[in-house]
């Protein structure tokens, strides 16, 4: 069927093709500064255009003085654990929680749902400074006795990093919604047949989970590699720990240093900065790409019941 | 209500006993080597770490820093051969401020720690340990400016590490195509705007004759360095000791008029740009042709490719004006009063003050030297660019900002309003300074 | 369980002690079952969630600086200070900043998913250009804003001034920085619910469509009887989700303006922050989070309620 050139299609093409640039320009905008030189970069204010490749914001990255100021490997890898950490555990929390608040009928249930869903409405700012205080004063870590006292308890160690947060009220909620809209038969036939609890969640509905799931992992994955302002207030004093968006976020103005640029009080080397950033979101556009296809089915898959 | 304090403790211990006791005992790693120590005072055999928080080119990682580090070293285990230093990157300003005041409720600060625009209240809270006794034979050569940030009480509770301070700045080459003399610096106020508009005019939007930095978003550069000027007029932001805003003294009429004056002569949007290092920039690339500087200047313009850039003390009022600058880039250390190692973290801080350090301020970390005798040294084999910035430190008054007790923030608030109206409206000045003073009293009262 | 099964148990003589267990075990498997699940959980999120909400409380009626003093108690004292200045014009721009960009954004997302789910060239290109910004560093992409809005050199006045009309000096205008800082926050957020949007859009049978059309249903009508009805829950989770992350809007403020010119663009949470690690009022702080959460419950419950109001009625 061909298609005719009509005005609708003309409105529907042209917005889309301007909102993509407006989207688009600031991130080439930056992506374009990271191949520039500081001069190359003050010298056009509407978009920085290299006149000439300029590589060096990239290729000092693998230079042994960037390195030993910037674990950048080990702080990927942080990252991944984190990610993985906070993906697997809160993730078979809310399934397992999921299925609690729709399957199970038990006294006080309903009361324990709107108690969970409470936390969603206090910023997350309230939470900065007693989480910390739990983890320093956590009695018997970090040279901290029994009662919690004397040691720095988790402060600048792993633990910190992996302890709150694993039971995320969003994702329970989500799964909730999703298990109310999978019929009950499918758990009763595997009843029938004998099978418990565990048995059913796993056979019967992770498999039907599944694009609910791609969505959690993608949110999840988004969110932990982003994750900046916990590990910059309990992790700060430790650089083997730090996750990639606190080292780059502290590293980015490295890059007059490492490049024998003058130091000091204010200049700035923003073509740099903005390679280093290249550098972080890369990972997630990649994964973004690659998963969009599960994700928009995974998105459908909750949308329409939710 | 000592009692509500004590409570609250207890209840967070209990709720931390919970945790472990309930879930997540299994997660509890053997006791690690702890960081700061724990248990008893160590005694002399035993190895002890001192943390310090953000100290200045004492991170490891800073290879180039490494002879500083070797030597700040040397010193500290020469007499303490137990205790090692340990550096934590807590960052700057606000994020370390915030890093700060977490630890204190979380009982877990640091040994020693840098500061400059908070020291005084939090020593007037008993956080930091005065070290009069420990300067007591060097503080004669110490100049006094760059430890005036850290006197509160009649004690001194922190020294500086190195130091910098404001001068003026030219470009000669501007200055020459206005058809003025590039080697006579403007030394009253006066000179300056005389100047300042012959090359404005001249300057056909091309060139401009002065740089104001605008109070804009979050930087204090602005405000830094219109203190300098208010310092030149002996026109104080405050009353005794920063405990009381003061923007309605009568002494500031004259700068604020003056500061609207020049700003007529800045390149057009410039003054409240809100990148800093861009803004000062423009002088370099002959956009500007005067401005208020940091002593790093000297450096920066060189490298920015304005190899004869003039270096001048900043220009006073016409009369009663006074020969002043302020500091900038001065770094403070200060120790935490409930540090375990009291002596050993005191000691450490004096460290920098020995001469190899400080002259090592220069040479290693490019800043200048806090001592007299390191500024003198240094000054035999300095340029003319640096030269000047020296006898500015040895001879001028020195002003440090004040540090507001209650709720700096919205004092802050208030001033940058009173100069972002005082640069873009014609509301006169006198009121304006009055409405501050209702603004800042208001957040005074309520704190 | 059969009716064969139940009879056999009737049938038995009296019961162990075990066999009654395992009795009592069955009939009441689904509450052991959910408390074993929700124990563990309840005591996690009581500790880690309500303990520090509760000491929060606690500390708002104080006076604290945290630093080597203890709260002294004042009363309703940090709440009555939120009655001076600024901080109504916080809650103020807050409100403001939050309503405007949930309900623009939400718009042309909604918009941008109606023309993606038409059968356009290049759909996957379009999606990613519209996600990707919401994967950006946050602190970059405000500098990159930065560079935009210099009033010296930024882009804009480059545009004013090619076409020869005055420059204007952006970071002193209240509308203009409040402007901007809603187009960033709009910039950065809009991905989210163009694909959730979309993907709600495309999950319609196309048949529903053709069967309306067929009845000679006009393109409008289309949109409000039936795409509008289906798209329900997912504009609810959208909005609902979209209004509590738009009212702690903080980074971009932080970022671009630092809550000035006069205050003018501050926020709750920037407010918060400065309170709470320059100020060092800790109870003025903790008066803050409690008055936000206030707010954004009594919002929540609002949005709910009208959205379901207008289930009712549909």
């Amino acid at each position: 069927m061909r298609k005719r050139v009509t005005w609708g299609r003309i409105f529907v093409y042209s917005t889309l093709i301007v909102g993509s640039i407006i989207m688009a320009f600031p991130l080439v905008y930056s992506l374009l500064g990271s191949f520039t030189d500081l001069k190359d970069f003050y010298a056009n204010p509407w978009l920085p255009i290299p006149r000439k490749l300029y590589l060096d914001n990239y290729s000092v990255m693998f230079t042994p003085t960037f390195s030993a100021k910037v674990q950048l490997w080990q702080w990927i890898f942080n990252t991944l654990i984190r990610c993985a950490w906070y993906i697997a555990v809160p993730g078979a929390i809310a399934v397992i929680a999921g299925y609690a608040f729709t399957r199970l009928k038990f006294w006080g249930r309903d009361f324990a749902f709107l108690y969970l869903l409470s936390s969603l409405m206090v910023p997350g700012i309230v939470f900065w400074i007693p989480t910390y205080v739990m983890m320093a004063r956590f009695p018997g870590a970090g040279g901290n006795t029994w009662m919690g006292q004397g040691g720095h308890g988790f402060v600048n160690q792993w633990p910190a990093l992996l302890i709150p947060g694993l039971v995320n009220v969003f994702y329970i909620f989500m799964l909730r919604q999703t298990f109310y809209s999978i019929p009950i038969d499918f758990e009763e036939a595997a009843r029938v047949d004998g099978a418990s609890t565990v048995q059913v969640l796993w056979t019967v509905y992770l498999p039907m989970l599944k694009p609910v799931l791609t969505v959690l992992v993608i949110f999840q994955f988004v969110a932990i590699w982003n994750d900046y302002q916990w590990p910059l207030i309990v992790s700060s004093g430790n650089p083997e720990i730090w996750t990639l968006a606190l080292g780059i976020q502290r590293m980015l103005f490295v890059g007059a240093q490492v490049k024998g640029l003058p130091q000091g009080g204010t200049v700035q080397d923003y073509p740099f900065a903005f390679a280093m950033a290249t550098v972080a979101t890369l990972p997630l556009i990649v994964l973004f790409l690659r998963l969009q296809r599960f994700f928009v089915e995974g998105v459908q898959g909750f949308a329409l019941r939710g | 209500m000592r009692s509500q304090n004590v409570s609250r403790r207890k209840f967070l211990q209990l709720s931390s006993l919970v945790i472990t006791g309930a879930t997540l005992a299994a997660c509890t790693p053997p006791a690690a080597p702890q960081a700061s120590g724990g248990g008893a005072a160590a005694p002399a055999a035993q190895p002890i770490e001192i943390i310090g928080w953000s100290v200045n080119g004492m991170d490891p990682a800073a290879a180039v820093n490494k002879p500083y580090q070797d030597a700040i070293n040397a010193h500290f285990t020469a007499k303490y051969p137990n205790a090692t230093f340990k550096f934590m990157d807590m960052g700057w300003d606000e994020k370390l401020r915030q890093n700060l005041v977490t630890a204190l409720l979380g009982g877990t600060p640091p040994d020693v720690i840098v500061g400059e625009n908070y020291i005084q209240p939090y020593a007037e809270q008993n956080a930091f340990l005065p070290m009069d006794d420990l300067i007591a034979d060097i503080k004669s050569d110490m100049v006094e400016g760059t430890y005036a940030a850290a006197v509160t009480g009649g004690k001194i509770y922190g020294i500086s590490q190195f130091t910098g301070c404001f001068g003026f700045e030219r470009n000669p080459d501007v200055i020459e195509k206005a058809g003025l003399d590039p080697e006579k610096a403007p030394a009253t106020w006066s000179e300056l705007l005389e100047e300042a508009e012959k090359i404005t005019t001249a300057g056909k939007d091309q060139f401009y004759g002065y740089t104001l930095q605008g109070p804009v978003g979050f930087l204090i550069g602005g405000i830094l360095r219109f203190a300098v000027y208010s310092k030149t007029a002996g026109a104080d932001l405050d009353k005794d000791e920063g405990k009381t805003p003061w923007f309605n003294n009568p002494k500031s009429e004259k700068v604020l008029t003056f500061l609207r004056q020049i700003h007529k002569f800045t390149p057009p949007g410039l003054s409240f740009n809100p990148d800093e290092g861009q803004v000062y920039s423009q002088l370099f690339k002959g956009v500007s042709a005067m401005q208020i500087c940091g002593s790093w200047h000297v450096k920066w313009a060189k490298d920015s490719g304005l190899q004869n850039a003039k270096y001048s003390p900043v220009p006073i009022p016409d009369k009663d004006g006074i020969p002043a600058t302020g500091v900038v880039g001065n770094v403070i250390l200060s120790v935490m009063s409930k540090t375990k190692y009291p002596e050993e973290s005191l000691y450490f801080c004096r460290c920098f003050q020995e001469d190899d350090a400080q002259d090592m301020a220069s040479s290693v970390l490019g800043r200048l030297p806090s001592r007299r005798g390191a500024l003198e040294r240094l000054k035999a084999k300095a340029d003319e660019g640096n030269k000047m910035f020296i006898d500015l430190l040895l001879t001028a008054d020195l002003g440090v900002l004040p540090q507001w007790r209650k709720d700096p923030q919205k004092i802050w608030a208030v001033y940058n309003d009173l100069i972002t109206k005082l640069l873009t409206t014609d509301t006169g000045v006198t009121q304006l300074m009055d409405e501050a003073q209702k603004s800042a009293d208001a957040v005074v009262a309520a704190a | 369980m059969s009716t064969t099964a139940k009879q056999a148990i009737i049938a038995l003589p009296p019961l162990s002690t075990h066999e009654k267990w395992t009795r009592w075990r069955y009939r009441h498997r689904q509450a052991l079952e959910g408390w074993l699940i929700l124990t563990p959980i309840l005591l996690y999120y009581s500790i880690l969630f309500i303990f520090p909400v509760v000491a929060n409380l606690y500390v708002s009626f104080t006076s604290w600086t945290g630093v080597y003093d203890s709260p002294k108690w004042v009363g309703l004292a940090n709440y009555r200070t939120y009655l001076s200045h600024p901080y109504p014009l916080i809650l103020f721009n807050t409100t403001l900043f939050a309503l405007v960009t949930l309900i623009v954004q939400t718009g042309i997302a909604f918009l941008i998913a109606l023309l993606l789910n038409e059968k356009v060239f290049g759909r996957g290109v379009y999606r990613a250009l519209f996600y990707i910004p919401t994967l950006t560093s946050a602190a970059i992409m405000a500098q990159v804003f930065f560079a935009f809005i210099s009033p010296f050199d930024g882009i804009f006045n480059a545009i004013l001034k090619a076409l020869g009309q005055p420059i204007v000096v952006w970071t002193i205008s209240t509308g203009w920085m409040r402007f901007f800082i809603i187009i960033y926050t709009i910039w950065r957020g809009l991905g989210g619910p163009v694909i959730l949007l979309l993907a709600a859009l495309q999950g319609i049978h196309r048949e529903i469509y053709e069967a309306a059309m067929v009845d000679g249903a006009r393109q409008w009508a289309l949109l409000r009887y039936i795409t509008l009805p289906i798209l329900r829950p997912m504009l609810i989770f959208v909005l609902v989700t979209g209004m509590i992350a738009s009212f702690q809007i903080f980074e971009s403020v932080l970022l671009i303006s630092n809550g000035g010119p006069s205050d003018t663009t501050n926020v709750m949470l920037l407010q918060i922050y400065n309170d709470a690690f320059v100020n060092v009022r800790l109870g003025l702080a903790s008066a803050g989070s409690i008055i936000m959460a206030i707010v954004l419950l009594g919002f929540s419950l609002t949005n709910m309620r009208l959205l379901s109001r207008g289930q009712a009625e549909s």
